[in-house]
């Protein structure tokens, strides 16, 4: 027992420093109205696609098709689609899908967007050029189409969805974490460690990408957002996640054609998505301001 | 100078040719045979047959490859499997609707955007840019597909104040073709009565379109202004009693300009391809909706020639954008720039 | 700065407020409607989609056309089949001529003929099949002689199809480039070469299509002067644009909104019998679709009147065999299956399969297929087959389709002609263009079908189609889901129309 309470407690004295840092930020967070905002929504979305089996009134897939497009009722708060599934259902279960997408997107996209962007800002020269080019090749391809593209190839479904999106999403770290890592290389701090002789991985790793950590985490808020957005718009053009998931944006498009009269079929889902990925967007600008050191005053 | 333009010009031949060589071989890897939707699942084997080698789709990818890319350098694109005509013949003709609807759309988005952000960073915390960043931030959450459905249903259905699909009304012939754009066009050849209709047909697309890239920009303007209006040099304008006018036009607009500049130039490349998914709403001939339909029938001579087309467009729209950074910033050295 | 304000609040002000300009009244002798574009050729030799072909069918005329369901001469203004079946001869009217002025003659109808079959582009196939470019002879100026390679006796059905369209030579072979038989300049402005009531202006692809009143055309002339048809892809905006009065006509409006088209009394919408099928195929190669008894649960498991109850609206005709109304042969009630879970459900657990199995059910990606697709996955799932439902797009799903990788599959068969031998060789010859793709073959199916092809006499060949249909819906690998209507909604101001299955863009008797 002792023992690890000294083991804790020399960690605690290592770190004593960061530690202190974390919890002004934390500090900070809770002090700003926004990302409290941002939060609340964000966790509201998480804990209904975790509970989704508990909230659901409906299975989402059961079709009554004697009950189609029906209007907003008690029975079914949101209405009908054209399948006579119940959509608040629906909506409830496809959080699930949208959760995944975004993470999943944004860490496979900030994975390979940090390892490629850190080597190539650490290595510099003919790696860097040919590493930064690739990335603005993929960064000029219009994304849409490329991934439009991907899921035609590899045929339509979720998980070609996701490879699509962060094969479009990964440039952007890429450049995030290379400028990052070009201001930190230079600078005194890290020229001591390496007269103290500090491989370059340790470097690399322990000491420069570690700095570089805020400016990720509030891209890959934002990013979250974007990337819901662009699942949802392939999946509207039929190039997602394929029937009969709920997945939010195939749903708008299921009631496109109903936009007018029986408009509550397209306009709950598009509400959802807006609603998370403000969500997310006011979470990542509320970050942004706390953890930005140039807004920190 | 000449050195940055020929070593980014280099770079665009380059990109190019990368992204040909991945949409060949995405097209390629693709499990269908367009020959067959052609035939609707009709037709004999020898018909098929044929009609593959008229394709010249039976050789090997990496000779079709060099095939297509002999053709790229006459500006020959091929032939589309879909319509049956050369590509080329195709973008000349989708192209200039696209085109107008996106630099419709990013002329909008300045004008709204600009000021917003102006507007928002001067009264700081008023109403005004508690309004104006609310504005932002739905603009870069909406889903631009279901905002499309919702205007249309609000402004063409219930209103009755703008047409919803086309980009001309039907009776009033599109203006001479010269640039292909109607708006511009019609204004040439003095037609104000397709002045008039294009103007509205393109409002509700474009605005839909454009609705994202005003929010970029408003939010961008807002937080540079913000930033360069709390630098020593402004404040010290102040105390010099130089007018508000003047410090916020003359001294902030110029410096808070730069990093809005380089907004604009990305948004107008992602305008190109989400105009995919505007142009499907509003039925707007272009070749978003080209692309879409050539992708669902494997036409992969007709989707090669959309994805280079837009690429060199957005390499040459951001090419254009660094251009101007020397205008608003003298300070800026091109050769120095990577 | 309150400036710019002031402006953009002006500019918008103006803009909103001008009257919306596009609704300004559609002439009376211009017709506008509306239609979600497929159209990737509008030469006859080429054509084979939807728009294209309904288009085109005003602007060629043909030796023989239908009407009320009768294949009756056109151009051709006699015929006499040989006593083999085998050698045709048609006399051709003597007063046709094309818009360019030069006679429609037996060399012009000969061209056309052969450079549908030289060209073997789409729907070369059809003319292939029963005859080849050399078997047809100009015997004099008005007279042809056709040699069959076999006794088709449905041959002038085909003559009927757009491929079979008659050009004009000397004009579309003065516009040739590069070996291209004319086909570059029939997609554009060819007017000159137009046989039928309508010549084409202008073809803006993706948007409209222009069609100009044919002055010298020997029929009937219609009576609009212009009609434009324009490419609306979202059923939706055709809607909205008929009950604004934007177009006069709308082609691709969907079951669910009949029921505010129909309350609407500006419009007038019919529901026309639609020469199609849309079927459920089973893959006999596959486990376990080569069991009959599966195959007969299958059938059984499908509730066929809820899908054109709820899921159509009632816009669509049952359907067990594979000839559809109005064609010879179609059978309202053969009562070989019908909707009985429970009968599944025994017939599953005869044939060993108690608790159902897991199975992949693949159709194309568009909307209509997923409604279709995701009710059909509901009811198989009641009596325990698992589906897997996965939605391709064309390309991909036929070139699985073609090589027999699909286990369950969703899909529509149109007809090129209206002829039963469309229907029920496709569906049951076992190298029908459907039936090799799902393996199935039977030798005596294969000889009734053969046989019933070169009847001549309606009445005995209507028996055996009889019989052919009832062996295909009790043991074939087709379970019919339903013959879909045409919804064809027009403003009331558009008079005259008359709805004609395998014509539906003959305007040649509306008026306003």
């Amino acid at each position: 027992m002792e023992t690890t309470d000294t083991l804790i407690d020399s960690w605690l004295k290592k770190h004593e420093s960061k530690i202190k840092e974390f919890k002004y930020t934390l500090h900070l967070i809770s002090k700003s109205p926004l990302s409290m905002i941002g939060a609340f929504i964000i966790a509201c979305f998480l804990l209904i696609a975790v509970f989704a089996p508990f909230l659901a009134p409906h299975d989402p897939y059961y079709q009554e098709m004697s009950a189609r497009l029906e209007a907003p009722s008690f029975q079914h708060p949101l209405g009908t689609d054209d399948m006579g599934r119940d959509i608040l259902s629906r909506i409830i279960y496809g959080s699930r899908i949208s959760v995944l997408i975004g993470i999943i997107v944004v860490s496979i996209g900030a994975a390979i967007g940090i390892i490629v962007g850190a080597v190539s800002g650490y290595i510099g020269g003919a790696g860097d050029n040919i590493l930064m080019r690739i990335a603005d090749m993929f960064l000029s391809f219009p994304p849409l189409i490329l991934a439009m593209a991907i899921a035609a190839a590899l045929g339509p479904n979720l998980r070609n969805t996701i490879i699509a999106i962060a094969l479009v999403r990964w440039p952007v770290y890429a450049r995030l974490v290379r400028s990052q890592v070009l201001s930190i290389k230079n600078s005194q701090f890290i020229e001591a460690i390496r007269s103290m002789g500090g491989s370059d991985i340790r470097i690399l790793f322990i000491h420069i990408l570690p700095n570089c950590l805020s400016p990720i985490i509030v891209r890959a808020t934002m990013d979250l957002g974007t990337v819901i957005l662009a699942a949802a718009g392939l999946s509207f053009i039929g190039f997602g996640a394929q029937p009969p998931l709920p997945e939010w944006g195939a749903m708008v498009s299921d009631g496109r054609q109903y936009i007018v009269s029986e408009w509550w079929v397209a306009a709950f889902p598009g509400l959802a998505i807006l609603f998370v990925v403000v969500g997310f967007n006011i979470l990542g600008d509320g970050l942004r301001d706390v953890l930005d050191p140039r807004l920190r005053r | 100078m000449k050195v940055f333009l020929l070593k980014r010009l280099f770079y665009t031949v380059l990109m190019l040719i990368g992204i040909s060589i991945i949409t060949f071989t995405l097209s390629h890897v693709v499990p269908g045979d367009p020959v067959l939707t052609m035939l609707g699942g009709r037709g004999t084997d020898e018909q098929i047959e044929k009609m593959r080698e008229d394709l010249g789709l039976n050789k090997p990818i990496h000779e079709q490859y060099f095939i297509y890319m002999k053709g790229l350098i006459n500006f020959d694109l091929g032939e589309s499997i879909r319509t049956k005509r050369d590509v080329t013949a195709d973008l000349k003709n989708f192209f200039p609707a696209t085109f107008e609807l996106s630099t419709f759309a990013i002329i909008l988005s300045i004008i709204l955007g600009i000021p917003l952000g102006i507007l928002s960073a001067v009264k700081k915390d008023s109403w005004l840019d508690q309004g104006a960043r609310i504005f932002s931030l739905l603009g870069v959450s909406m889903p631009v597909f279901w905002l499309g459905l919702l205007l249309m249903a609000l402004f063409y259905n219930h209103l009755h104040f703008l047409p919803s699909s086309g980009r001309i009304a039907m009776f009033i012939m599109p203006p001479r073709d010269i640039t292909g754009l109607y708006l511009v066009d019609s204004l040439i050849t003095g037609n104000f009565d397709a002045f008039w209709s294009s103007l509205q047909h393109i409002i509700l697309p474009a605005f839909c379109l454009g609705y994202l890239s005003t929010a970029q920009i408003a939010r961008m303007m807002r937080s540079s202004m913000l930033e360069v209006m709390n630098q020593d040099y402004i404040r010290s304008s102040y105390s010099f009693g130089l007018s508000e006018k003047l410090i916020i036009f003359k001294l902030a607009f110029k410096n808070a300009f730069i990093p809005t500049l380089t907004i604009i130039g990305l948004s107008y490349g992602s305008l190109l391809s989400g105009a995919v998914l505007t142009e499907t709403i509003f039925s707007w001939p272009g070749i978003g909706r080209y692309v879409v339909e050539s992708m669902l029938f494997l036409d992969f001579p007709a989707v090669m020639g959309v994805t280079l087309l837009i690429a060199l467009v957005y390499s040459l729209a951001n090419l254009f954008v660094d251009l101007l950074y020397g205008f608003f910033d003298p300070r800026i050295k091109y050769d120095e720039i990577n | 700065m309150k400036k710019i304000l002031i402006l953009l609040l002006l500019m918008s002000v103006f803009v909103f407020n001008t009257a919306f300009v596009g609704a300004a009244a559609i002439p009376d002798d211009v017709l506008v409607v509306a239609d979600n574009f497929d159209a990737a050729s509008l030469d006859p030799a080429v054509a084979y989609e939807f728009t294209s072909c309904n288009t085109i069918q005003n602007v060629y005329d043909n030796l023989f056309v239908i009407d009320e369901g009768e294949v009756v001469p056109h151009l051709a203004e006699s015929y006499q089949i040989s006593e083999d079946g085998l050698k045709w001869t048609i006399k051709l009217r003597e007063d046709a001529e094309f818009a360019s002025g030069n006679p429609i003659n037996a060399e012009a109808v000969q061209f056309s003929l052969q450079r549908s079959m030289e060209m073997g582009k789409g729907p070369s196939w059809m003319l292939n099949e029963v005859m080849s470019p050399e078997s047809i002879t100009v015997v004099d100026e008005y007279t042809l002689e056709i040699g069959l390679k076999f006794p088709a006796s449905y041959f002038a059905s085909v003559l009927s199809n757009t491929c079979a369209g008659i050009v004009d030579p000397e004009v579309v072979m003065a516009h040739e480039e590069d070996g291209d038989w004319g086909e570059g300049w029939l997609n554009g402005q060819s007017g000159e070469a137009a046989s039928g009531p309508y010549k084409l202006v202008t073809w803006n692809r993706g948007d409209s299509i222009v069609l100009e009143r044919n002055e010298n055309y020997w029929g009937e002339k219609p009576n609009f002067r212009q009609v434009i048809i324009k490419n609306v892809s979202e059923s939706v905006t055709q809607k909205m644009m008929l009950e604004n009065g934007d177009i006069d006509m709308a082609y691709k409006l969907t079951p669910d909104q009949l029921a505010d088209l129909e309350a609407n009394e500006d419009l007038n919408v019919i529901k026309g019998v639609d020469l199609r099928a849309y079927y459920l195929g089973m893959n006999v190669s596959k486990e376990p679709l080569n069991n009959l008894k599966v195959r007969q649960a299958i059938k059984h498991a499908i509730d066929y009147n809820a899908m054109i109850e709820h899921l159509v609206r009632g816009a669509g005709n049952k359907l067990e065999g594979a000839i559809v109304k109005p064609l010879l042969g179609y059978q309202e009630d053969m009562g070989v299956y019908e909707y009985n879970p429970e009968k599944a459900k025994q017939l599953l657990a005869e044939a060993g399969y108690p608790d159902g199995f897991d199975i992949e059910l693949t159709g194309i990606s568009s909307t209509m297929w997923k409604q279709v697709i995701s009710s059909v996955q509901n009811d198989l799932s009641a009596v325990g087959i698992n589906a897997e439902v996965r939605q391709l797009n064309a390309a991909a799903f036929y070139e699985l389709f073609r090589n027999q990788q699909l286990e369950l599959m969703l899909s529509g068969w149109g007809s090129d002609y209206p002829d039963p031998h469309n229907f029920i060789h496709p569906f049951g010859h076992s190298e029908g263009s459907l039936t090799q793709r799902v393996a199935y073959s039977s030798k005596e199916l294969d000889d009734l079908i053969e046989e019933a092809a070169e009847i001549n006499d309606p009445e005995k060949r209507k028996e055996l189609y009889h019989k052919i249909d009832r062996m295909l819906a009790e043991e074939g690998p087709w379970a019919m889901l339903y013959q879909p209507q045409n919804i064809v909604v027009l403003r009331n101001e558009v008079k005259g129309y008359e709805y004609n299955p395998v014509r539906i863009f003959d305007f040649t008797s509306a008026y306003k």
